[in-house]
């Protein structure tokens, strides 16, 4: 699947366009998702193409939002090789495909650990 | 919990929510599914009864005729993707899932 390029940027357009019509009534699903793409936006805009993470991008983003992943310095080659796995086209970049595909995988992952600790 | 954090153990709980109701409480039957895209995805089309069996067979890696967490996901990645599409070309509508007649079902992911 190849992702047409962007005409312009727009960052955080999910949760603060209003001007979409029936915002207001987006389901508990659809602002998950809302969210998912919402902070990809944060973390890939601040360098270089807007629309995709750098290694450095990614490396803040999961620093910030997965502050367990990275616990000590042993864990620097984690990111490495996580930027290596997830650039699946081989462009140094990761874009929101290759990124929404790592964070299925994630979620599966701990859906696993759910239950192998017990059912809530 | 941070963001992401957030919006991951939202998908969990929301497949929870459908899917203890019936049967394996840890999968989706036809009926939970069903129920699960009218109430989640209200735009959705079509959802009559046999579109709704097709979906869940798509995705229905294991034949198992109910839709598990992975099988789910892997049906939710395509559908957020799109609708990353529409929101970066500024389109004028709705961000409603697309109806499965125009996402090309994917049946494999490469997760990793």
């Amino acid at each position: 699947m190849s992702l047409p390029a962007p005409t312009h940027h727009q960052p955080n357009l999910f949760l603060e366009g209003r001007e979409f019509k029936g915002i207001d009534k987006m389901s508990e699903l659809e602002m998950a998702m809302g969210m998912l793409i919402d902070v990809f936006d944060r973390y890939s805009s601040t360098e270089g193409n807007k629309d995709t993470l750098t290694k450095a991008e990614l490396k803040t983003l999961i620093e910030k939002e997965f502050p367990n992943f990275v616990k000590n310095s042993k864990d620097k080659d984690a990111v490495d090789k996580l930027f290596k796995n997830l650039d699946d086209n081989g462009d140094s970049q990761v874009d929101f495909n290759e990124f929404i595909i790592f964070v299925a995988a994630l979620t599966c992952a701990c859906h696993k650990i759910c239950h192998e600790k017990g059912p809530k | 919990m941070t963001d992401l954090e957030n919006a991951m153990e939202k998908l969990i709980n929301i497949f929870h929510q459908y899917s203890v109701r019936v049967g394996d409480f840890d999968k989706l039957s036809l009926s939970e599914f069903s129920k699960l895209v009218k109430e989640q995805f209200p735009t959705w089309k079509p959802t009559d009864p046999e579109s709704m069996k097709i979906v869940l067979q798509s995705f229905d890696e294991n034949k198992d005729r109910e839709m598990d967490f992975e099988e789910f996901m892997k049906m939710l990645v395509p559908n957020i993707f799109m609708r990353a599409i529409i929101i970066t070309e500024n389109l004028p509508i709705h961000p409603c899932l697309i109806s499965p007649d125009e996402v090309p079902l994917q049946t494999s992911q490469n997760f990793k």
